[in-house]
């Protein structure tokens, strides 16, 4: 201890030369020096692309240039959706205000929006509050009265960091028109339904940017050049709608609505040959340019409600009797009004439409008719027991060879648009006594209308199961075609010319007649082929005596050019008949009617050739 | 010979002068061209007239005999004490940022400190070389020297300025230890004072706190307490090699504050890239080097030490601000010598390098110093010889 004091205390005279100690400064000095060449190196060269980054996100604002959204029309090219830019939104850059004018500025366009000073304070307490930021909006859409003042006062010098941007708006120039097909966008310019939502990814414009180099106040640095990366526009969007039809299925469909006060109407027209879908609408519908809030009125019924099809899916059954040759339109079948089914309790009848006597032909001690007069007159019991010839696989495989059960491949629809597949009981649930009476007379399975129209379609096109779609063509705004559609075979149904075109088309001709249930749907000038179904309600558990009116068919019967559905749910209304008894709500009361002045407009429209009038005896 | 040393060292300082008027007017100019009624040649201007000013005293004084200043050591020493003191009088000081450390004479403010880092050095190297004998004493040479430096030291940290005044110790240490100030002493004070004086200084400044707690992680507070050393580092980084050209920096446009003054080695480096940062760093090791090598030929121990203190105060102060720039060290508000704006600042350190050219001027030849360095030495190794018997008859001693 006492040798450390006497080492650190000793008195010792200095023991070396400045010019000495020199040297070892410099060493000191040269150690340092290198150090800060080394972390100079380090930041400048090393981690230089880094920070290089990190200076150009900070200093660089990029501004957004906005895309227009593209164009939906129809086939005959009427503009269905477009967008416009308009107005104007008031925006701030509350960075570029600085704090000693953020009252005034805030003051100023209380002012100019001729708001009071409690409007102003709260403006600059939310421009204090975002003094950081870069945007803040003020309004959204400024009245068009203040515009002026806004732009002189902008001019003047006098509003730092304030911005009027144009409004972007999505335009349905013809409001509710095919609206279940075009959809609309959300305040976001998102697509949310129809066309809008599925095409969104080519309808969406690219937007551009802008990127300024700003100063850390958010101010541009003056004669620094702004990159610009352009905006490029939207594709537009060509539909298979024509304009033209669909103006006369809403047309027709506003004139059921207000005869049959409906809780529902869908009316579909579908190009036979190729599945495009010509025109489409259901009622409740609303206005794309103010979507509302009303899910219902927006949810395209056509395809994402399924319903009993009742006695439209009678040709089926015989269809698919002829295809195996079971029999022929002429083949005998015994008829009684009413048949009971072994195991099964309730009765098949035909209570309240039975063959009349007169038409029966006595076969064998038996009261016969032959098949295609059982589905002209929608005899359930005959339905039944050709349904019992078949057996439960055959009219199974008959049913899901139309494509019922699975969804139809509508390029509009899909899961994700709430599209329902309708529903067959898988075959390993099916009964004898209970299965095949219901599935004969349209029971126990549930359709869409656009699978029962696509159903049609088949025997119509001679048996091809077409892909219903409603998107004709995309051109990006280049002009470059960027997807077309090609009409696409969902299903063969392996159904020959002679069973569709000679025997189902024979038959179904027959029900648009006088003779059959869709008398009142026949015209002079076109023949149509078609069937008509009155489906019950299921209400609470039972069926109701609410019914679902629907008429489903194809013209002109023996070339045909169009198929057409029409569905009315609950029709309320009373109309009067000639002797002024109101008329009971039918398929071929209801229904048929709608359908077949439908098809005479869209035929005419379509410049289709009238059939040759036909000879007086056929048509009685 | 004498001449081409001073005429080096003159041309070194004038290089650094150089690059700093360009990169204030660069760094400057930006700062008020938003505001078209402030002349954007405000900085540059005020900067252009102390520099005038510092190269007119550096004309002056390097006309003057260096000894000189030994004889008035005690009057300057003096007078900084009384200006230092001064800036904690209400009414003479001025505050700004929380801070006493101007004091103004009409428009112009100066910093006492910037006076106080002449006076000190003039002291300091006067004591040395006056009492070169007992300097190596604990008690005659230490002690005093810490005291004289100490009231400096305690003055510059009450207004309070913590960097200046440990700057003010470390500069005339310096100049102490080259006159033969016992590193041991200093080393073991040092190493006793440490622990409480951290301690003292961690817990009495938030602010040291905060820029330690910054050093350590500058990321944890990027848009607060970090920001400019955060900013500082971005305009270095995107420097790169070449740099971005002069003019161009980014980071001056308000994102990297104090761009004129502490940290404008920031903007150089972004606007020279690594080329001329190591360029500015190579001028200043080679003023160190001119300034050994007069050092070395000074025609007394006073003006060697002189030279001594002034350049290695300049190159402290460059290291350390470059240092603090690039996050190697803890932040502290140090401007670079000749290049940072800064009016007293400038014009003291271009002072104190007429002291060095005066110094220069009467550089002895080559022969002359190497005899001067031997009876130095000599002179030295005599008290090595009387210290080397003293030990011998200790450790005899202790033997028996």
């Amino acid at each position: 201890m006492s040798k450390l004091l006497l080492w650190l205390f000793a008195d010792r005279p200095a023991s070396s030369s400045p010019r000495r100690s020199a040297v070892w400064g410099l060493g000191v000095i040269a150690v340092v020096i290198a150090g800060l060449c080394g972390r100079l190196y380090d930041l400048q060269v090393v981690q230089h692309e880094r920070y290089l980054e990190r200076r150009n996100s900070n200093s660089t604002r990029a501004v957004t240039l906005p895309g227009t959204r593209g164009r939906i029309v129809s086939e005959d090219g009427v503009t269905l959706a477009q967008t416009t830019f308009s107005g104007a939104s008031l925006v701030v850059n509350p960075r570029a205000i600085p704090a000693d004018e953020r009252a005034a500025v805030a003051g100023r366009l209380a002012q100019l929006l001729e708001r009071d000073a409690a409007f102003a304070a709260e403006l600059e307490r939310e421009l204090y509050l975002r003094r950081d930021k870069f945007f803040y909006a003020v309004m959204r859409e400024v009245p068009q009265a203040h515009e002026a003042a806004f732009r002189a006062a902008m001019a003047g010098g006098e509003l730092p960091g304030v911005e009027l941007r144009a409004i972007e708006t999505r335009e349905y120039p013809l409001g509710d028109f095919a609206a279940h097909l075009v959809g609309f966008v959300g305040s976001d310019m998102y697509g949310q339904e129809g066309a809008e939502r599925a095409l969104e990814k080519f309808l969406a414009a690219k937007p551009g940017k802008r990127l300024i180099t700003v100063d850390a106040l958010g101010r541009p640095v003056q004669g620094v050049d702004d990159t610009v990366q352009a905006a490029c526009d939207g594709a537009n969007v060509e539909l298979t709608i024509n304009a033209g039809i669909q103006a006369i299925v809403e047309d027709e469909l506003r004139e059921c609505v207000d005869n049959w006060d409906p809780v529902t109407v869908t009316v579909i027209v579908m190009e036979t040959q190729t599945g495009a879908i010509l025109g489409m609408a259901n009622y409740p519908s609303f206005d794309p340019n103010k979507p509302g809030t009303d899910a219902a009125a927006r949810t395209n019924i056509a395809i994402t409600d399924p319903i009993e099809p009742r006695s439209m899916f009678k040709p089926l059954i015989v269809c698919s009797a002829y295809q195996r040759g079971i029999l022929t339109p002429e083949s005998m079948v015994e008829y009684t009004p009413e048949l009971s089914v072994p195991g099964r309790k309730k009765r098949v009848s035909d209570h309240g439409h039975e063959i009349p006597a007169d038409q029966l032909t006595l076969y064998m001690g038996r009261n016969c008719v032959s098949t295609s007069a059982a589905l002209v007159k929608s005899s359930n019991t005959v339905m039944t027991r050709i349904g019992l010839m078949l057996g439960c696989e055959n009219l199974y495989n008959s049913i899901t060879g139309f494509g019922f059960g699975r969804r139809t491949g509508f390029d509009l629809g899909g899961p994700s648009f709430g599209e329902s597949a309708g529903r067959v009981r898988p075959l390993a649930d099916w009964t004898v006594p209970n299965s095949i009476p219901s599935v004969s007379i349209g029971y126990e399975v549930q359709v869409t209308p656009m699978q029962m129209l696509n159903c049609f379609n088949a025997i119509a096109n001679g048996g091809r199961v077409m892909k219903p779609y409603a998107v004709n063509r995309v051109t990006a705004a280049d002009g470059k075609v960027l997807y077309e559609a090609q009409p696409t075979v969902l299903l063969d149904t392996g159904l020959s010319h002679e069973v569709t075109r000679v025997q189902m088309n024979e038959t179904l001709k027959r029900v648009v007649s006088g003779e059959g249930t869709a008398g009142s749907g026949a015209l002079k000038e076109y023949r149509i082929a078609g069937k008509t179904g009155t489906a019950h309600k299921v209400k609470n558990g039972q069926y109701s005596s609410d019914k679902i009116c629907s008429f489903v068919g194809y013209a002109p019967a023996d070339n045909p050019v169009i198929s057409v559905i029409v569905v009315v749910n609950e029709a309320r209304g009373k109309v009067l008949n000639k002797w002024g008894y109101p008329i009971r709500h039918y398929g071929g009361t209801v229904a048929a009617p709608a359908m077949s002045r439908i098809t005479l407009r869209a035929l005419k429209h379509l410049g289709v050739p009238e059939d040759a009038p036909l000879p007086e005896t056929v048509g009685k | 010979m004498q001449n081409t040393l001073r005429n080096a060292y003159l041309l070194n300082v004038l290089a650094l002068v150089g690059i700093g008027v360009v990169m204030v007017f660069s760094s400057s100019a930006i700062r008020v061209m938003p505001d078209a009624e402030v002349d954007p040649f405000i900085f540059i201007k005020r900067h252009l007239l102390f520099v005038g000013l510092g190269l007119a005293g550096m004309v002056l004084l390097q006309r003057m005999d260096h000894t000189f200043w030994q004889r008035y050591a005690k009057p300057i020493y003096v007078l900084g004490l009384a200006l230092l003191a001064a800036t904690l009088i209400p009414g003479i000081g001025t505050e700004f940022n929380g801070a006493r450390r101007w004091i103004r004479f009409g428009g112009i403010g100066i910093q006492p400190s910037d006076f106080g880092k002449f006076a000190l050095l003039i002291a300091a190297a006067s004591y040395a070389a006056i009492r070169k004998d007992e300097l190596g004493s604990f008690v005659k040479g230490f002690l005093p020297a810490c005291l004289f430096t100490g009231i400096y030291s305690v003055l510059c940290m009450a207004q309070p300025d913590f960097g200046t005044s440990l700057f003010l110790g470390a500069s005339s240490f310096l100049v102490l230890l080259a006159g033969g100030l016992r590193v041991k002493h200093l080393l073991v004070s040092v190493l006793v004072m440490l622990p409480v004086a951290s301690v003292v200084m961690y817990s009495k400044f938030d602010h040291i706190q905060d820029r330690i707690m910054v050093f350590l992680d500058p990321a944890a507070d990027p848009r607060g307490k970090g920001h400019q050393v955060n900013q500082s580092l971005i305009a270095i980084g995107s420097g790169g090699l070449e740099g971005q050209g002069l003019g161009n920096s980014m980071q001056k446009l308000y994102y990297l504050p104090e761009q004129e003054t502490d940290f404008i080695f920031a903007v150089l480096a972004e606007e020279a890239g690594f080329l001329g940062s190591a360029l500015t760093l190579a001028l200043f090791a080679s003023l160190v080097l001119l300034g050994i090598r007069i050092a070395a030929r000074a025609p007394d121990r006073f003006g060697s030490l002189l030279t001594i203190g002034v350049t290695g105060a300049i190159a402290l102060q460059a290291a350390i601000n470059i240092a603090v720039v690039t996050a190697s060290v803890p932040t502290k508000g140090i401007g670079l010598p000749f290049i940072s704006f800064g009016g007293s600042g400038c014009f003291f350190y271009l002072c104190a390098v007429g002291l060095v050219l005066s110094v220069a001027r009467r550089c002895v030849p080559a022969e002359q110093a190497r005899k001067l360095l031997a009876e130095e030495l000599a002179d030295s190794r005599s008290e090595q010889s009387l210290r080397q018997s003293a030990r011998a008859r200790r450790i005899t001693a202790a033997g028996a």
